[in-house]
């Protein structure tokens, strides 16, 4: 199937274009957004939390330090693979910070999209590589939600910054690589996705709020200021019987 | 729910200059002007809700807790940004909400049993199997493909707006759409 047939295709999906609500939830819903009362609602409390380095892990370091070289060029699912992951897990206590942390984290999820692009040659290890991919990816994507949760700096903000570029970068890549790796990588691919789109999404709606002075995240986290909210009133719903 | 292939508000051309001045009335806490806002864009939501849910019933929740937020937040909103992406981001993140609480079930059951309050002709009603048809389909794809899919094809937005709207780059948006069709077409001409 050619590109051209699929885009014909496509461009025949508009005619679904004519999908429109009843004209009776068309109405209650005007009238009940015309008389819903908006309040401000009271600020929410936020609480500064500290973080406090691990001593443990700088020794850690010392036992393992110089046995890493060893299975640095292994690749998820092979027997050596194991001591590169523990290795890589002492970079990530021994981050001074939480913006080096993410970065760390970022850092080992572009490894592993190397180690992806490595398996295309060697299919028997691609799942393995991919869910290997994803898990650190999505650990990424959590280090930098908490980044943003975090007061800004320029040192955070220079973090998310090269975590959201680095990750759209790694979305072409996973785009064009997918399609070259075997059926029993697919599940982990869309998982990768999903971590991707997590951090791609978040920082959408970040530079949205920044560029409507919009402090509150739509996806209901706590406010830092005053804002209004609606007060519950019944949602308009179209009877039963005018519904097709 | 109802098919109309003519005269659909948020079919009509849009003067950004007007709807800016309308949100910015509405941002003033005009209702009247929210309420103008309301009816421009009103099909389009419903849309994108329609085909990104399971049922016409998900699809007013949805749409009606969209315009509810967007009220909310009209003194926020920033008027050099178009109206619709903004109801867009609203909507998206409404669904991904209710897919967080619980993952959307089929209901077809409470979408195939009544007719409309104004019964069309047979073509509409064909047509509306067939929209239900390509929902359920479009249901099969991940998230983003099924955005994509809505934006671009069912939407009629350009491959730049949905970068924008989803903060990608376009050629990621263009290998998304490609595979989602892809995928959506095997779909639809699989023997049931």
């Amino acid at each position: 199937m050619s590109d051209r047939d699929l885009e014909r295709f496509g461009e025949g999906l508009a005619r679904h274009r004519a999908v429109r609500p009843s004209d009776e939830f068309r109405r209650r819903l005007r009238a009940d957004l015309m008389a819903a009362p908006v309040v401000f609602a009271p600020p929410a409390p936020r609480f500064a939390f500290v973080r406090f380095a691990a001593v443990a892990a700088s020794i850690l370091l010392v036992l393992t330090a110089g046995a890493g070289s060893a299975a640095a060029s292994s690749l998820p699912g092979e027997p050596a693979f194991g001591l590169k992951r523990a290795y890589e897990e002492i970079q990530l206590l021994l981050a001074a910070d939480e913006p080096a942390r993410a970065e760390v984290a970022l850092a080992i999820a572009e490894r592993r999209l190397a180690d992806l692009q490595t398996t295309a040659g060697r299919p028997e290890l691609a799942p393995a590589a991919a869910a290997a991919y994803a898990e650190a990816l999505t650990r990424a994507a959590s280090l930098t939600d908490k980044l943003r949760a975090a007061a800004p700096s320029a040192k955070r903000d220079k973090a998310i910054d090269r975590v959201t570029e680095s990750t759209r970068t790694q979305e072409e890549v996973l785009e064009e690589l997918s399609e070259r790796l075997p059926e029993p990588a697919q599940p982990g691919i869309e998982r990768a996705r999903e971590a991707q789109h997590k951090v791609t999404d978040k920082d959408k709606k970040d530079k949205d709020r920044q560029r409507s002075g919009d402090d509150r995240d739509d996806e209901g986290e706590e406010a830092a200021t005053p804002r209004p909210r609606i007060l519950a009133t019944p949602r308009p719903r179209t009877a039963p019987s005018a519904r097709p | 729910m109802a098919l109309n292939g003519t005269a659909m508000a948020a079919d009509r051309p849009v003067d950004e200059e007007d709807e800016r001045r309308l949100a910015v009335a509405a941002a003033g806490g005009d209702r009247r002007a929210f309420a103008a806002l309301y009816d421009l864009h009103l099909d389009a939501v419903y849309r994108y809700c329609f085909f990104r849910l399971r049922s016409e019933a998900d699809a007013e929740d949805v749409t009606s807790e969209v315009f509810h937020r967007a009220l909310v937040a009209m003194p926020r909103y920033e008027p050099r940004r178009p109206f619709l992406a903004f109801l867009y981001t609203v909507a998206r993140n409404v669904i991904a909400d209710r897919a967080r609480r619980a993952r959307p079930v089929a209901a077809f059951d409470d979408a195939v049993a009544t007719p409309t309050d104004a019964p069309g002709p047979e073509e509409r009603s064909v047509a509306l199997d067939e929209a239900r048809g390509v929902r359920e389909a479009i249901g099969r794809l991940t998230g983003l493909q099924q955005e994509v899919v809505v934006l671009r094809f069912i939407e009629g937005r350009s491959t730049q707006e949905i970068a924008r709207a989803l903060g990608k780059r376009e050629s990621t948006i263009r290998g998304i759409q490609m595979r989602a069709l892809a995928a959506l077409r095997g779909i639809l001409e699989a023997p049931r």
